[in-house]
C-alpha cells in the first residue's frame, strides 16, 4: 500500500510539484496499478531466465572527437545572458 | 485545385499522376490545405500546419517540369505525396510539441532521419499531428491540445497515441503519415480509423529526431491507406543511420514480392488465450472470426496456439514502459528548450518542481510509477521482474513462430469508445492494449490492417511476425486488400 505521504516523496523525487488533492488522487489509482502489477509475483520464473536485453551489434563506431554543434542548437533557451544560460542557483 | 475525391487517391496513385502531369503538387497540396481549413476544426487532427508546404509544392512542380524535358525520369518514389508526422518526431523550423505544454513552443533544428528521408523521397510534410501528451495513452485524450475526434464517428476517440495521425488519413487531409509505437500507438488509431499501420521491427527504423519515451520498446511507425503506399514508405525509410547505433540493418522490400493474391503455403497461429478471453468484444470476436475464414479461403493454414505468459504482458509492459519514461522525462529542467520560468531569485528545487507540473495528468502518473517501480527495495520486485517476465513472453512468441509464419489477433480488443468514457479509470484504459503490447517486449514487427466494420465503426485486425519478416506482413495486406475490395473503406469524405 501505497501512503499519500510515499506519493509526495515519489513527487519529490521526480520533481514534479503536486498539490494535495493530486496526490490524494494519485495514491489511490497508484495503489490500484500497484496492485495490477504484484501479478508478476505469481510468475514462475526459474533461476535461469535472464532479463530482457537488447542485443546491440555496433557496426562501427566513430571516432570520440569532439564536433562542434550548430549555432542554431541554443535557439530554444529562453534565458541567455551572453554566451551563457542562465540557471537557478543550487542550493 | 483539385476534386475532392481525388484527395482518397492512394500515394502510389498520386505519383503516377504527379509523373504524368495530369496533377501539379501546388493544386493537389493547395487543395490538402483547404481540406484541413474546412474540417480539422472539428477533428483536430494537427497541431502546426508547415507553412512552406505550398512553395515546396511549387519547387516540386519545376522539378517535375524540368526532368521531363530530358531524358532522366525524376525517380522519386513519393513525389509530391502530402506528409502528416506525428508531433514527437523532429521537424527542422517546424514546432514540435509532443502535446505536452512542456514543449508547446519548441523548435527543432534539424529533421528525425525518417522525415529526412521520405522528403527526400519526394514527400511534403503538410504538418504535425496531435497525440496524447509525449506518446502515453491510447486515446489522444491525454493532450494539452485537446482531442482528436474519430473521422467515422466524431464522438468517438481515434484512438491512440498517434490518433492526429491516423484522423488525418481517414478524412483526407494527408496521404500517408508517420507514427510511433511503444505498446501499439500506430496500430490501435490506425484500427479505430480503418487505416493499414505498421510497427516496424525493433531496430529497422532510426529513431534519431523521435523524442524519447521508452527506448527499449518505441519505434517510429508508418501509416497509410494501401499496402503498397506503406511498402513504398518503407523503402524509402529503412537503412542504417551513423546518428542511432540501434539502427544496423539495411534491407529494403521488393514490392513485386508482396503482389500476390494468394496465402497458399503460409500457416498463421491464433491465440487461445486471446480468443477465449472476455475482454474482446462481440463484434471484434466475429470481425477476428471472419479474417481467419477469409485468410483459409485464400489457401493459408490456421492453427490455435497457447501462449500461457500472455496474461502477464501488460504488468510487464507497463512496468518497464513507466520505468524507461521517469528516465527518460528527467531531461524536462526548462533550461535549455522548452517550458520555463525567469530564473532569478528561485531556488534550484522549487524552479525544477514548479517547471515539472506543468506535465499533464497521464505523464505525471508514469513518472511517479516508473519512479516507485525503479526505486531502492522495489526494483528486484518490479522491474527485474518484468524484464524477466519480457524475456519468458519473448521467447514464447519466438517459439511459435518457429512452426507459424504469422500471429493473428484483432488489433484492439474493443469498439473505438466514446470520448471521455475511459479517461478517469487508467488501470482500464491500459488493457485495452493487450493484444498490441505483446510486439513490442519481443521487438517483432506487426501491422494492423483495416478489415470491417461494425454499425461503422472500424474493426482492425493485427499480424505479427518475425524479426524482419516486413515482407511477409505487407504479402497479407496486400492479398487481404484484394480480396476484401470495396466492402473495407479507408478513409471518409
Amino acid at each position: 500500500m501505497v501512503s499519500v505521504e510515499e506519493v509526495r516523496h515519489l513527487a519529490h523525487l521526480a520533481r514534479i510539484g503536486m498539490k494535495d488533492e493530486e496526490l490524494r488522487l494519485y495514491a489511490e489509482q497508484i495503489n490500484e496499478i500497484i496492485e495490477y502489477f504484484n501479478m508478476l509475483d505469481e510468475l514462475e520464473i526459474g533461476n535461469d531466465v535472464e532479463p530482457y536485453r537488447m542485443s546491440r551489434g555496433y557496426k562501427e563506431m566513430r571516432d570520440d572527437i569532439p564536433v562542434a554543434f550548430p549555432a542554431d542548437m541554443l535557439s530554444n533557451a529562453k534565458s541567455m545572458k551572453g554566451r551563457f544560460i542562465k540557471a537557478p542557483k543550487m542550493g | 485545385m483539385v476534386r475532392s475525391s481525388r484527395l482518397a487517391l492512394n500515394a502510389y496513385e498520386l505519383v503516377e499522376e504527379v509523373k504524368s502531369g495530369s496533377i501539379s503538387v501546388e493544386d493537389y497540396i493547395a487543395s490538402i490545405l483547404e481540406r484541413i481549413e474546412s474540417i480539422d476544426k472539428r477533428i483536430n487532427a494537427y497541431i502546426t500546419i508547415n507553412h512552406h508546404a505550398l512553395d515546396e509544392a511549387r519547387i516540386m512542380d519545376k522539378m517535375v517540369k524540368s526532368s521531363s524535358s530530358n531524358s532522366n525520369g525524376y525517380r522519386s518514389t513519393l513525389l509530391g505525396v502530402p506528409l502528416a508526422v506525428k508531433d514527437n518526431i523532429s521537424t527542422e523550423g517546424i514546432r514540435t510539441t509532443c502535446s505536452s505544454r512542456m514543449l508547446e513552443d519548441y523548435v527543432p533544428v534539424y529533421d528525425a532521419t525518417v522525415v529526412k528521408r521520405l522528403k527526400g523521397a519526394g514527400a511534403i510534410v503538410i504538418g504535425k499531428t496531435n497525440m496524447d501528451e509525449f506518446g502515453m495513452g491510447s486515446t489522444t485524450e491525454f493532450s494539452a491540445f485537446g482531442v482528436t475526434h474519430n473521422p467515422w464517428d466524431e464522438e468517438r476517440v481515434a484512438g491512440g497515441s498517434s490518433g492526429g495521425s491516423a484522423a488525418s488519413l481517414a478524412s483526407c487531409m494527408a496521404s500517408i503519415a508517420l507514427g510511433s509505437d511503444t505498446g501499439g500507438s500506430v496500430r490501435c488509431p490506425a484500427s479505430f480509423c480503418s487505416i493499414y499501420g505498421l510497427k516496424p521491427t525493433y531496430g529497422l527504423l532510426s529513431r534519431y529526431g523521435l523524442i524519447s519515451y521508452a527506448n527499449s520498446l518505441e519505434c517510429i511507425g508508418l501509416m497509410a491507406r494501401s499496402a503498397v503506399d506503406l511498402a513504398l514508405m518503407l523503402n524509402a525509410v529503412v537503412g542504417s543511420d551513423m546518428q542511432n547505433d540501434h539502427t544496423s540493418i539495411d534491407s529494403s522490400i521488393d514490392i513485386k514480392s508482396i503482389n500476390s493474391t494468394s496465402l497458399k503455403g503460409m500457416r498463421f497461429a491464433i491465440v487461445r488465450e486471446i480468443i477465449e478471453s472476455d475482454a474482446i468484444d462481440e463484434p471484434v470476436r466475429d470481425s477476428m472470426l471472419d479474417a481467419i475464414a477469409s485468410v483459409e479461403q485464400l489457401d493459408a493454414v490456421v492453427e490455435e496456439v497457447s501462449l500461457p505468459s500472455l496474461r502477464y504482458a501488460l504488468a510487464s509492459y507497463y512496468t518497464i514502459a513507466m520505468a524507461e519514461a521517469s528516465s527518460n522525462l528527467a531531461r524536462y529542467d526548462g533550461i535549455r528548450y522548452g517550458y520555463t520560468l525567469q530564473p532569478d531569485g528561485v531556488a534550484w528545487n522549487e524552479f525544477y518542481s514548479t517547471i515539472r507540473s506543468n506535465f499533464g495528468s497521464e505523464v505525471k502518473r508514469r513518472i511517479i510509477l516508473g519512479t516507485y517501480v525503479l526505486s531502492s527495495g522495489y526494483y528486484g520486485r518490479y522491474y527485474m521482474k518484468a524484464q524477466k517476465a519480457r524475456a519468458i513472453i519473448r521467447d514464447e512468441i519466438m517459439h511459435v513462430l518457429r512452426s507459424y509464419n504469422a500471429i493473428i489477433t484483432p488489433t484492439m480488443p474493443v469498439l473505438p469508445p466514446r470520448i471521455g468514457e475511459r479517461i478517469s479509470d487508467p488501470l482500464r484504459l491500459y488493457t485495452i492494449d493487450i493484444c498490441t503490447v505483446i510486439a513490442n517486449l519481443a521487438g517483432i514487427p506487426a501491422l494492423s490492417i483495416p478489415y470491417s466494420m461494425h454499425n461503422g465503426l472500424p474493426i482492425g485486425i493485427q499480424f505479427m511476425a518475425k524479426h524482419l519478416d516486413e515482407a511477409l506482413l505487407l504479402r497479407i495486406a496486400y492479398a487481404l486488400e484484394y480480396a476484401r475490395g470495396s466492402r473495407v473503406k479507408r478513409c471518409v469524405l
